[in-house]
């Protein structure tokens, strides 16, 4: 099954992809956040396939760190978003902001 | 039998991916990243790799896009999405850049990957179950001896991030002061 | 096998002795947290700056005394403290103990909670610290999460200012963004190696086949090597703020409170430098390696300097410049990582490992030197209140000769090339900008002095606003705003300010005599328990 694998990479490298277009034509932190997880996903999949192909029982356990520091971000950046929310009113992110450049 | 379900899964999983990029509607997009998270978790299976598939589900589908969906009900977000991306110009070289990326990288590993062998995790999977070992004992054998570092390192990881949304996400009142849970219990 | 035999048959192995520096700082940590929930009084919450700095400077001298085996691997093959790793993290925990004593300020004016505060700020010390030690890319890069989620944290710990919260934002976002590029590079090096210590990742690249699982070996295959590099190294762009990948910086500069930007411009970049020349060290071995990275290297170092450079010229506010000089002083440190690339291409043997040890010096040398510069411009920045526009810095010298004779040597130092009496500023240039001639690097070294030529422009355009322009009604008005914005409080200004007379002192210290800093490293490799 080593079409799996292959096409598991291109798979990886096209999330990887998507999430970055997200991030960058986003304008709703929380849309901009979750194309960000979308690329995080996209790594874990390049992990487990790699530890697929190589017969690696390692890669289960990086996957699950980084699963780890994804929930711990995600807990963090919520909270800076509802912060934010509460200061502005609004999560956009736009051209108008006080910081700019 | 088992290819053709792989590249159904592939199809989905894009299709997913395409609704959380080009979804105006907040919520839809979440929706559609839990789909890919679980299309994920399919494709983990197909890898046999169990442990990690359900963790997927558990940890990402489970927790953290309840946690998505729960900001987004919380702060009641009816944004949307208002100038069509392809009439801001650096989005679209953005956009051109983010494409060249994934061209490249895909003829890269496609190239360089093809003529690979048979996957190895079968044959190992076979050896734990010849040896009568589960799987399971052997990854968290590896956690707490090989990787105890990484794992010890987890918990202060989590200890932050706690620290960290409790002060960014407690309530104030006008004047900045924080409002403690005994007060408002009181 | 049962459970209980796998687990006996491995135990870990990590000696209590050697994790000490790591279990001083957490303990420190959660004493802070335990002495934040147990004070109900503001008195005894004053006392909370003193239980982190005393933990911070206890950590220095745990790693003075020399717990951790030098340049051996340690509790499971994940650490390994060499000079440059260990002299780093001392100057991490210096450039926080420079945010603890800046804190009470800023945490009695502004309403923030304390606990929290200067717990972030010793486990952002944590994180560095353990970035700069490791040998092992997880653990690498749960460190660095550590580290950049406290940073987030406090960049917008003060919430009743919206710029502070919408700088913690931008931070967070594009820091989220690069740690999902170091997470496809992990995972492409070790896809290709098999392994996540970098060790092991050196010694497979020096045999050229890795492995396999079930017998035999295989051919290393270039391209995850190279993909994984390339995603590793736009990642830690990303936390270095180098161009073109410093957008944040800018902006995270401005929003946030200057004992955060101190940690920011210093404390993270330290610890990033200290992984990747680590992680260099480990790759390089390989010549296929070198030829392509040395490429990208060169390019963001090349483009970083000019950025930064230009960009600061037309800057107005104080810390903005400061950012987009941070930008072009770490561009210019990324020239002597790419010259550590290039090297194995050029030398063999002890020659090689003598000349990796120079240029990993020099790289020390200049990291501690841009600490100490530029924790004295924003200190005194702090301190007067000159965090804003420049127009307030007009005729300083007349009100207040002391901070203005300070903030002009901060000045001078960070131009580094000229005229100017030898500061660590110049002695770090001079050593880099040598070594990038010494392995034929001259043309990029040559646009490192045109750059330094152009950044005295901004940097001496300071030092003249405040010496020779005439005092302003305009500019006496800004700073005591500022001033009554950031407010005071005398015992945290009294230690500022002799932190900012000592690192004046270093300054100078370290510009005649650069080698007294590879004193304390001798020290460090002697150790004093050993």
């Amino acid at each position: 099954m080593q079409e799996i694998f292959v096409s598991n990479l291109v798979l990886s490298a096209l999330l990887f992809t998507i999430g970055i277009l997200g991030v960058m034509w986003k304008r709703n932190a929380i849309s901009l956040f979750m194309s960000v997880e979308l690329m995080l996903n996209a790594a874990n999949l390049a992990f487990v396939s790699f530890a697929y192909q190589m017969g690696l029982l390692s890669g289960g356990i990086l996957v699950l760190f980084i699963m780890t520091v994804a929930a711990a971000e995600a807990g963090v950046g919520l909270a800076i978003f509802i912060s934010m929310f509460r200061a502005k009113r609004h999560i956009r992110v736009d051209e108008h902001d006080m910081l700019h450049g | 039998m088992e290819l053709i379900i792989y590249y159904t899964l592939f199809a989905i999983t894009v299709g997913f991916a395409l609704g959380v990029l080009l979804n105006k509607n907040t919520v839809k997009s979440a929706m559609s990243l839990v789909g890919v998270m679980i299309c994920l978790a399919a494709n983990f299976l197909l890898m046999r790799q169990e442990f990690v598939a359900f963790i997927q589900i558990i940890v990402y589908a489970g927790a953290i896009m309840v946690l998505f969906l729960f900001v987004i009900m919380l702060l009641n977000l009816r944004e949307r999405e208002t100038t069509p991306w392809y009439l801001r110009s650096t989005r679209f070289w953005g956009g051109a850049l983010g494409l060249t990326f994934f061209f490249v990288m895909a003829w890269g590993l496609q190239v360089f990957s093809a003529g690979t062998t048979e996957p190895a995790m079968a044959a190992v999977q076979a050896d734990l179950a010849a040896r009568n070992t589960p799987e399971i004992t052997v990854l968290s054998t590896k956690m707490i001896t090989h990787y105890i570092v990484p794992f010890l390192l987890t918990s202060v990881l989590l200890l932050v991030a706690v620290i960290g949304a409790i002060v960014m996400a407690r309530r104030q009142d006008e004047d900045g002061n924080e409002i403690l849970v005994e007060d408002e219990v009181a | 096998m049962t459970t209980l035999a796998l687990i006996q048959a491995y135990v870990p192995n990590i000696h209590p002795a050697h994790i000490m520096p790591f279990l001083v700082m957490l303990v420190g940590a959660i004493l802070c947290l335990i002495f934040d929930a147990m004070s109900d009084k503001q008195g005894s919450r004053d006392l909370l700056p003193w239980v982190a700095g005393s933990t911070l400077v206890a950590t220095i001298m745990s790693l003075l005394i020399g717990f951790m085996p030098y340049n051996r691997l340690f509790a499971e093959e994940t650490f390994r403290a060499d000079t440059f790793s260990v002299l780093g993290s001392i100057t991490i925990m210096l450039a926080c103990l420079l945010a603890v004593i800046m804190g009470p300020a800023l945490v009695s004016r502004r309403n923030i909670p304390s606990g929290e505060f200067y717990t972030l700020i010793v486990f952002v010390a944590f994180g560095g610290m353990t970035m700069a030690l490791s040998n092992e890319l997880l653990t690498a890069f749960i460190a660095l999460e550590i580290m950049s989620l406290s940073l987030y944290v406090l960049t917008g710990i003060d919430r009743r200012s919206s710029r502070a919260s919408e700088a913690a934002f931008k931070y967070f976002i594009l820091g989220a963004f690069a740690s999902a590029f170091l997470v496809l590079g992990i995972g492409f090096i070790f896809g290709a190696t098999h392994t996540t210590h970098l060790h092991e990742i050196a010694a497979v690249l020096g045999e050229g086949s890795v492995d396999l699982v079930n017998g035999g070996a295989a051919a290393l295959n270039p391209i995850w090597i190279f993909v994984g590099f390339a995603l590793l190294f736009v990642g830690m762009c990303f936390k270095l703020s180098l161009a073109p990948f410093h957008m944040w910086a800018p902006d995270v500069y401005e929003g946030a409170n200057t004992p955060t930007v101190v940690m920011i411009a210093t404390s993270s970049k330290i610890a990033a430098f200290a992984l990747m020349v680590h992680i260099v060290a480990a790759l390089a071995r390989w010549d296929l390696f070198a030829e392509g990275a040395t490429y990208l290297v060169g390019f963001v170092a090349l483009v970083s300097m000019i950025w930064g450079n230009l960009g600061a010229l037309v800057q107005s506010n104080f810390k903005r410049m400061m950012a987009y000089s941070s930008v072009a002083q770490t561009g210019y440190m990324a020239l002597a990582l790419m010259v550590l690339i290039a090297l194995p291409g050029q030398l063999e043997g002890a020659k090689l490992a003598a000349a990796e040890e120079a240029i990993k010096n020099a790289i020390v040398l200049y990291l501690v030197g841009y600490t100490v510069m530029s924790a004295l411009a924003l200190g005194i920045a702090w301190l007067i209140g000159g965090e804003g526009h420049m127009a307030g810095y007009r005729g300083l010298v007349f009100r207040n000769p002391i901070a203005a004779t300070g903030m002009a040597v901060a000045m001078f130092s960070l131009v580094g090339i000229g005229f100017t009496p030898p500061t660590i500023g110049f002695m770090g240039k001079f050593y880099l900008f040598k070594e990038a001639v010494q392995y034929n690097f001259t043309a990029l070294a040559a646009i490192a002095v045109v750059t330094s030529v152009i950044s005295a422009f901004y940097y001496l355009n300071l030092v003249v606003t405040m010496f020779m322009r005439e005092e302003t009604e305009e500019a006496g008005v800004r700073l005591a705003c500022m001033r009554e914005q950031t407010f005071r409080l005398a015992s945290s200004d009294a230690l500022t300010r002799v932190a900012m007379a000592s690192c004046t002192a270093l300054i100078f210290l370290l510009g005649f005599f650069p080698n007294s800093l590879f004193l304390i490293a001798d020290a460090i490799k002697e150790g004093f328990l050993r």
